[in-house]
């Protein structure tokens, strides 16, 4: 009986290891160490056994059912393993393939230029202000220190309205720059006073490359009892440090603007320069022209109802539309407003 | 305006060392902006005088020559094609590594030594247009047989190019009338390198104290403020010399003839504009200073018969002889046979001749000045200047009479009291009082010390306009101390919490929601033209129009954002199957006030299947997260003539329309050769959305019991509207949670006449579980509701 159990054991063994698969090797088990398999039959002879028979013969079988046992937990997991790995095979998936693409829609690049500057100055303190773009002569001008006869209105080619002129208002034009807002919220507010401008201005300009009769510009103003033109390198500095995310320079200059007194033109220092590289952008010269700026003239603090005696302060005005092309090195003007969709998608 | 170191150096010293460019850089960060800087020797490097020693034949090519030619330290071979070429000539040799222009034209090219048709030519000798020094006839190479310069002298010696020019931004000297000559900017360096500046050279040139004089009349006294005038006679009119015509044209000014060449070199020179005269044409020496009248007409000298107007100031004899300050006559100016000439300089009221000026559109070298209000105290010096150089180079000329010399009206004398404590904090900087003085005067200003201030002198050149109050003064001291000394600082502010600006934070916010919807935004120009409103249907009294336009594109301020949207689409047809945009901007209506009603919109428009419903559904959406706010959708009521009729309508926030959504009418599209496109359209009102920012979305308790689900599917007239069934729908039960159409058909197998609508059904109760009871109660609820609206309810 024990020589019995030992060809079951063995070719038990052996079933167990030729089963090619989860199920053959279910089906082995069964046959084996099943309820109804061939150990049970050995359990079943017991039965008649003596009772030293009995401990001998059941010692053996638990050892052979043990080993059976563990010989199919083994096998099932070689054969698990083995499916798993099938499986995985048969799942692969070319990963080069084109992703599904969320359909996702575009901000003009001129817009995303207007929303950094005003975060920033925002977080300066500085209010964002609106105002018309049909204008007046006479907060276009006038009020802003360039009367009607002034050489300085060779500077703003203008667009005019066909309407009768107000006797206040003079004619209507379209604004040349935002500056008019300079007046406009002194008016509204009084001082002190810290805000800017952002909008669009229209020139009598030929379109080309690098003109347009419609662009946009920031306007700032900082009105209150000691500002001075440190303070305007000062916010410029910071201004430009966080908008082009590096340490940036600026350089004052003379400048002419009727509106302001002294007149600066102030330089950037290039952002695009590289150590060692040519740089295109500023040809060398390190700097960019950037805006113009200025301590407010007394005579536009009058206009707008503050008394210059008792405060002063600065005024500035720069490109976004300018700004917009040098940050995304966009090299024709003429793009921003084509409305062809291979553009501003770009951005 | 063009400056001539040399001519600048002529009045004062300069140190040594200081090189073009740094001069040029002083000028731009103290005074003005220096454009350009042009370095004679830089572009006549490398050419020199040859002499041609041998010409021979080029054994390759007939049209070409081999030329031995002497450069001075050596002899070499150069091949020319020259038409003019002879032996012993004095030529223009451009040697290896000079620069120039091939005929003339195009590029600069930097010579090497080079092989021509087999034969080596160390160089070319040149035509004077091709080294930028003049015309040149066909294929004629320059000829400088006439200059006593030996073979080797380099080029810029050999013609005296050997100056820097600088090429001034004029706009930056707008405001310093002070500044349009080279005396001038003389007097500007001195005092930014701090030298010496020479007093202006003028010779004691002696007048008659008795003789022939103008008599002026002036009859309209706000047109002038001085007038100086001198008689020459015994002049002979010819060409300028050497000297005085480089002058000229380094300075940017065509020599005409010696009379007219001594105004412009005055003019260039003091900065004070000149006119002269031809004593016999003029035909009478009583002027007349007044207005010209309606009827009046002057051929001025550029020939055009000019139409006078009653505000140009004029010069007459007994006729106009020409527009004061702004242009010459024709009649009167100086000509080949003219022998006795009227020199005169004035000052003009610069308001005047500058609207004079823009009226005939003439902006001359004179009017150019006259406009920035002149010192008057230059006229009297203009006229011994130029007469002093008639002499020079007329040394038989002679003055009939004295100078006239008359002023109208005399500036008063500028007196400023200037707080150096308040200059201080003005700039931001912490200077002496001496050395705020200092600057001051080096720049001509008197300057006494009155307890902790100054009072200062307006010196006359800077009197006219420019300097008349603190501030002025206090940039004077900006400039010059520099402004690169100046130190970034923060201001010392409270904090402040800006005011919000709702309108525009709302504009971000809106374009971050349609940026995930995938919509794009374009930006359009604010004008359009009047093809383009008619082509929408729109009325020519709603618009305000351009006085001047650059283009009949441009004419009209835009009410509708319409006519560009559909351009855009027209764009990008070819490229894009789909075309999803918006643009948000404004428009600008006549509401029959002064100033046009400027409104924020938000157009949109959608061309790609389905438009219709893809751009409702933006919309809906749009809202939704915008504006948190369902709108009531009002379907072809109040459509816009530019909407198809049967497929538009309005979205209302309660009486009033908050956007227009609709097909684009086909005659419409057709007129912007969209035809065959379904395009969808919508203009929204966002000043109004963009004020609903008041809410916030409160939690719902997320419901305890399942939901339970029917689907029915109806037959129904057509015209039956979708938003009447759903009604029909949710108002059977409260327990109606959602009503979702999932299909729509029209066609065969049902009547023409019908549709039939597929609706998903979801009921939900917060409080207990659903029954098959509640599901039937409410379907047989529903069903009822149906049939009252003329369904069909199939399957059931």
């Amino acid at each position: 009986m024990t020589q019995d159990l030992e060809i079951v054991l063995k070719d038990g063994l052996a079933a167990i290891d030729k089963a090619a698969n989860l199920t053959d090797l279910e089906e082995t088990e069964k046959e084996y160490i099943g309820r109804k398999g061939k150990l049970s039959e050995f359990f079943k002879k017991m039965g008649a056994a003596t009772p030293e028979e009995k401990k001998e013969l059941g010692q053996a079988l638990n050892k052979v059912k043990t080993e059976l046992e563990e010989k199919v937990e083994s096998k099932r997991s070689l054969l698990k393993k083995a499916e798993l790995a099938e499986k995985l095979e048969k799942e692969w998936i070319d990963v080069t393939l084109p992703g599904e693409k969320p359909k996702y829609g575009h901000v003009h690049p001129l817009t995303q230029v207007y929303k950094d500057v005003e975060q920033i100055f925002g977080q300066m303190g500085f209010a964002v202000v609106d105002g018309p773009e049909v204008e007046s002569e006479y907060y276009n001008f006038e009020a802003l220190n360039i009367p009607e006869t002034h050489p300085a209105r060779d500077m703003q080619d203008t667009f005019f309205i066909d309407k009768a002129a107000d006797e206040k208002h003079r004619r209507l034009v379209l604004r040349t720059h935002t500056s008019p807002n300079q007046i406009r919220s002194m008016e509204t507010y009084g001082a002190p006073l810290r805000i800017i401008v952002p909008g669009r201005v229209f020139r009598y300009e030929a379109t080309d490359a690098t003109h347009e009769t419609t662009f946009d510009q920031v306007e700032g103003l900082l009105i209150d009892k000691d500002i001075s033109l440190a303070d305007l390198k000062g916010i410029m500095v910071e201004f430009l440090s966080r908008l082009f995310g590096k340490d940036m320079k600026v350089r004052f200059r003379p400048g002419y603007f009727p509106f302001v007194e002294p007149g600066i033109e102030l330089d950037i220092s290039c952002p695009f320069c590289k150590v060692n590289e040519p740089c295109k952008v500023c040809k060398g010269q390190r700097y960019i022209e950037f805006m113009g700026a200025g301590m407010v003239h007394p005579k536009v603090l009058e206009y707008g109802g503050i008394d210059p005696n008792e405060y002063q302060g600065w005024a500035f005005g720069f490109g976004l539309t300018r700004l917009a092309m040098m940050k995304y090195k966009i090299d024709d003007i003429r793009h921003l407003l084509s409305g062809d969709l291979r553009f501003n998608k770009q951005f | 305006m063009k400056l001539s170191l040399n001519w600048i150096k002529q009045f004062v010293d300069l140190p040594t060392d200081l090189t073009g460019e740094q001069i040029s850089e002083l000028i731009t960060l103290k005074t003005a902006e220096v454009e350009g800087v042009e370095n004679q020797s830089e572009i006549f490097k490398n050419m020199v005088v040859g002499k041609i020693t041998e010409i021979k034949e080029h054994p390759n090519a007939d049209a070409l020559k081999i030329c031995m030619t002497d450069i001075g330290d050596q002899t070499v071979q150069i091949v020319c094609g020259g038409s003019n070429i002879k032996e012993n000539m004095k030529v223009l040799v451009t040697l290896p590594g000079s620069k120039v222009r091939w005929h003339g034209e195009g590029d600069l090219i930097e010579l090497s030594e080079a092989k021509v048709r087999g034969e080596k030519s160390y160089g070319m000798i040149a035509a004077a247009n091709e080294a930028g020094l003049g015309e040149s006839e066909g294929k004629e190479i320059m000829d400088l047989d006439h200059l006593d310069a030996e073979a080797g002298t380099p080029i810029a010696e050999a013609l005296n190019k050997n100056d820097i020019i600088f090429d001034i931004d004029n706009k930056s000297l707008t405001h310093r009338p002070d500044l349009w000559s080279h005396y001038g900017f003389a007097r500007e360096i001195a005092a930014i390198t701090n030298s010496e500046l020479k007093p202006y050279p003028l010779k004691n040139t002696e007048t008659p104290e008795k003789g022939e004089e103008i008599k002026v009349t002036v009859k309209n006294k706000e047109i002038i403020n001085r007038w100086s005038s001198l008689i020459v006679e015994g002049v002979k009119i010819k060409e300028s010399p050497q000297w005085m015509k480089s002058q000229l044209e380094s300075a940017g000014v065509t020599p005409v003839n010696n009379i007219v060449d001594i105004t412009n070199f005055v003019m260039l020179e003091l900065g004070q504009p000149m006119h002269a005269y031809d004593n016999h044409v003029v035909g009478s020496k009583d002027f007349t200073i007044r207005y010209a009248e309606n009827s009046e007409t002057l051929e001025t000298i550029d020939h055009k018969e000019r139409k006078l107007h009653e505000e140009d100031p004029l010069i007459c004899s007994n006729k106009p002889l020409i527009v004061a300050g702004v242009m010459g006559g024709v009649e009167s100016e100086i000509n080949d046979e003219t022998t006795s000439i009227i020199l005169e300089a004035a000052n003009w009221d610069a308001t005047i001749i500058r609207k004079a000026s823009t009226r005939h559109a003439l902006r001359s070298e004179s009017s150019q000045r006259f406009e920035k209000s002149l010192d008057p105290e230059m006229c009297p010096i203009a006229i011994q200047r130029a007469y002093e150089l008639v002499q020079e180079l007329c040394p038989e000329a002679k003055a009939l009479g004295p100078i006239t010399d008359i002023s109208y009206s005399t500036p008063a004398t500028i007196e400023i009291d200037f707080d150096p404590q308040k200059t201080n904090k003005y700039l931001g900087i912490d200077l002496e009082i001496k050395e705020m003085q200092k600057i001051l005067e080096s720049l001509s200003f008197k300057v006494k010390e009155d307890k902790e201030k100054l009072k200062v002198t307006v010196p006359s050149f800077r009197a006219t306009k420019d300097v008349t109050r603190e501030v002025d003064l206090i940039e004077e001291i900006g400039r010059i101390y520099g402004y690169e000394q100046i130190e970034p600082r923060l201001p010392n502010l409270p904090t402040h919490m800006p005011m919000q600006n709702m309108a525009r934070e709302r504009e971000h916010e809106a374009r971050e929601i349609l940026r995930s919807f995938g919509v794009n935004e374009v930006r359009n120009y604010s004008f359009y033209s009047k093809k383009d409103f008619e082509n929408i249907f729109e009325k020519e009294e709603n618009h305000i129009k351009l006085a001047n336009y650059l283009s009949e594109e441009q004419t009209h301020m835009r009410v509708s954002m319409l006519p560009y949207m559909l351009k855009n689409i027209h764009k990008n047809i070819k490229n894009f199957e789909e075309i999803n945009i918006y643009e948000l901007g404004r428009t600008y209506k006549e509401v029959g006030e002064f100033f046009p009603a400027e409104e924020t919109k938000i157009a949109f428009a959608y061309k790609g299947k389905n438009a219709f419903l893809k751009l409702k559904g933006i919309l809906e959406e749009f809202f939704e997260k915008f504006a948190h706010q369902e709108f009531e959708l009002i379907p072809n009521e109040d459509a816009p003539e530019q909407a198809h009729p049967k497929a538009a309508a309005v979205i209302k926030d309660e009486d009033s329309i908050l956007a227009h959504l609709y097909m684009v009418h086909p005659i419409v599209l057709e007129n912007f050769d969209l035809e065959n496109e379904e395009v969808a359209y919508a203009e929204v009102n966002f000043a109004q959305l963009s004020h609903k920012t008041d809410h916030v979305n409160l939690f719902n308790p997320l419901p305890k019991f399942p939901d339970m689900e029917f689907d029915l599917s109806i037959l129904i007239d057509k015209e039956t509207l979708s938003a009447t069934v759903e009604e029909a729908i949710q108002s059977s039960s409260e327990l109606v949670n959602d009503v979702n159409l999932f299909d729509l058909y029209e066609g065969s197998n049902i009547p023409e006449d019908k549709k039939s609508l597929a609706y998903r059904v979801t009921l939900r109760s917060l409080e207990r579980t659903l029954t098959d009871k509640d599901m039937a109660d409410v379907q047989e609820q529903c069903f009822k509701n149906l049939e009252k609206i003329g369904g069909q309810v199939r399957g059931k």
